[in-house]
């Protein structure tokens, strides 16, 4: 079941991709130290780590990042920002731009790539419930950035 | 402004004191091997080195006291300070609404206070003056009020001084406290406390002693036990009176021009400047023994969040129900109560089962396997149940014209009121476990700290309340909320079922 209130817009078909490169970099990094393991110790379950990290690279290259962008979605009405994400624990949010204190651009190397670019608002409120929309053009994330930055903290205290 | 309104201060001169304590605690480990290790040599060098130390952490105090200094300049505060990392603060005057007062042990041994610099809407800590007396933190106080009545100084004390009493903690009343809140965690060090000092006595005393203690304890132990229960239950009881006695003595709210001050301590004083406008959200929760003699604890919430635990500040630690609304009604916060409270939770307790009580089954057998004690903690199981199941059936939740209010709490029950306007954000999470079941978690976010958040609830209901906070607290567009309204039609519609229909 879907936790969004109304019909978002899904999230760029190109971050799948971002995805699986994220995934495969992270990993060669524990396929390397597994294999190395495997070298090293003597072991008759030495075999074991390395099976465990293809296990997981499979998963997290072949599978998981299409249903991830599958969950994925965002639709900014200009008074309020909407958002669903999350795999195993899906989340909603809806952050109203007159409660926005500060909003960031973030892009990654991998996002820079397929021009790509993620949005963060933060409200008054704990840092940790800062909302980020990935997957979003580096246009559309522009594009919010400037109407969001006119509102900016426009409720009253 | 004129900038010799307050020229370069330092702070009081025996906060070197305080600096040197601070720094001996801060690097107690490697000053405590250095001591051991120069009493263990007993050179003449070893001695001359330990004496150079403490002559440079002496310097160090004296050096930081130095170059700490604050002054009116240009109609803003300017904190300096730092040694080899220099800091400097600017706060514009108009901003800084008062100044807190807090007081450690160390502090009121020498007179000295911590004066922290309140500001609107900022973060709680912007300025922080550690080491001053009262007559600087007066002369402070009275320079920052004289600036908020728009450049009119006001010198004089009555005005600081604030009028009668919100709410008082009497002596009884402390008393009360404590006797409703025994302190457990105290128990525990009792118990241990207990075992030093029997082993102690077994070690020390004559062979008759322990020989008495043991035929004792062997001839009549159900009253030994007996006796030894009432014991431990008296020591919890004096510790939590003594735990209310140290913190909320002599506690007083008061208020004055658009702000709370909370005055308490007994050996640690502090004087809290709470901003009312800055408040968002209050939480009244009262423990099992305080719901049946009808008493309540009320804590307020504000923006910069608070030095309280979780951000939140205590206003009143044992009030009854027209005390607290009282206190809220001047906190600009609407009363308790609700016309319509409607459940919220659903499948709670299924969900805690597949959570919590998976694990704690698998523990117990496996150590109970090796050990047969360990399928004792297969007991936790009915009362983590139970547990869950009270609390599935005492929460509820109410949309008010202007607020929203949740009850909730198993046992400690609590009771949040939070207006729409102070939301920050809404969020709906689902982990693997909620799917399942078809329940979310919903958060509502407040600022100063992490706000409500409701396990376990109906997905309807949760964007209900959504769509009520958007409505009523964000002022959301008309055109925009009739797209909220077709969206929630429709979901209905694939529910099959009302939201508005619970209970």
């Amino acid at each position: 079941m879907k936790l969004a209130i109304i019909p978002l817009l899904p999230a760029q078909r190109s971050y799948i991709r971002v995805l699986r490169i994220r995934a495969a970099m992270f990993g060669l990094v524990l396929l390397s130290i597994s294999i190395a393991g495997d070298y090293l110790f003597d072991h008759p379950l030495r075999w074991f780590p390395t099976a465990l990290a293809l296990l997981w690279c499979g998963w997290a290259i072949g599978i998981a990042p299409r249903r991830r962008w599958a969950s994925m979605g965002h639709l900014y009405t200009g008074e309020e920002l909407h958002r669903a994400d999350g795999l195993l624990i899906r989340t909603f949010s809806i952050v109203p731009v007159s409660r926005v204190q500060s909003v960031d651009i973030v892009e990654g190397p991998v996002e820079r790539l397929f021009g790509l670019a993620a949005l963060v608002l933060r409200t008054a409120g704990h840092d940790e419930n800062a909302v980020t929309v990935s997957g979003l053009t580096r246009d559309t994330a522009q594009e919010i950035l400037l109407s969001v930055r006119e509102k900016i903290g426009s409720a009253k205290p | 402004m004129s900038d010799d309104l307050l020229p370069t201060q330092r702070l009081h001169p025996l906060t070197v004191i305080l600096n040197l304590f601070g720094l001996i605690r801060a690097q107690i480990l490697p000053l405590a091997v250095v001591a051991v290790q120069t009493f263990r040599i007993q050179s003449s060098w070893a001695n001359a080195a330990a004496l150079l130390l403490i002559i440079a952490l002496s310097g160090w105090a004296w050096l930081s006291w130095y170059r700490f200094t604050y002054r009116i300049e240009a109609a803003d505060l300017v904190i300096e300070g730092g040694i080899f990392r220099r800091f400097r603060r600017n706060i514009p005057l108009h901003r800084i609404q008062d100044i807190s007062i807090s007081q450690t042990f160390l502090q009121r041994l020498i007179g000295l206070n911590s004066a922290a610099i309140e500001t609107a809407g900022g973060n709680s800590n912007e300025g922080e003056l550690v080491g001053l007396n009262m007559r600087q933190i007066r002369n402070l106080r009275a320079l920052f009020a004289g600036f908020e009545h728009d450049g009119e100084e006001v010198f004089e004390e009555e005005a600081l001084i604030p009028a009668t009493p919100l709410f008082e903690m009497s002596m009884g009343r402390v008393l009360a406290l404590g006797l409703l809140n025994p302190s457990s965690l105290w128990l525990l060090s009792l118990v241990i406390l207990w075992q030093i000092a029997y082993e102690w006595l077994a070690a020390h005393m004559s062979r008759w002693t322990v020989a008495m203690l043991d035929t004792a304890s062997a001839h009549s132990s159900i009253a030994l036990i007996a006796s030894g229960v009432i014991f431990l239950l008296i020591c919890t009881i004096a510790a939590g009176v003594a735990r209310a006695g140290l913190t909320y003595a002599g506690f007083r709210l008061s208020e004055q021009d658009g702000r709370f001050r909370l005055r308490k301590g007994l050996f640690a004083h502090s004087d809290t400047a709470l901003v009312l406008r800055a408040v968002q959200m209050a939480w009244i929760r009262s423990s099992p023994m305080e719901r049946l003699t009808g008493w309540r604890s009320l804590r307020l919430q504000t923006i910069g969040g608070s030095d309280g635990p979780s951000g939140r500040l205590v206003v009143a630690p044992l009030a009854r129900d027209a005390e607290v609304t009282t206190i809220l009604a001047h906190a600009g916060l609407p009363a308790p109560g609700a016309q319509d409270w409607r459940r919220l939770m659903y499948r709670h307790p299924m969900a805690q089962a597949m959570r919590n009580f998976a694990p704690i089954v698998a523990v117990s057998v496996a150590v109970g396997w090796f050990f047969p004690w360990g399928y004792a903690a297969l007991t936790l199981v009915p009362l983590m149940l139970i547990r869950a199941t009270i609390r599935s059936s005492r929460c509820r939740l109410a949309l008010n014209e202007g607020d929203i209010q949740v009850r909730g709490g198993a046992l400690t029950s609590s009771h949040a009121i939070l207006p729409y306007t102070c939301t920050q954000s809404v969020s709906l999470t689902q982990g693997p476990i909620q799917r399942l079941l078809g329940s979310v978690t919903l958060h509502l976010n407040v600022a100063g700290a992490s706000g409500i958040s409701v396990r376990d609830i109906r997905p309807d209901a949760a964007q209900e309340i959504i769509a009520t906070i958007e409505a009523r607290g964000w002022q959301i567009l008309p055109a925009y909320r009739s797209k909220i309204e077709g969206a929630g039609r429709a979901m209905l519609g694939a529910e099959g079922r009302g939201a508005g229909d619970t209970d």
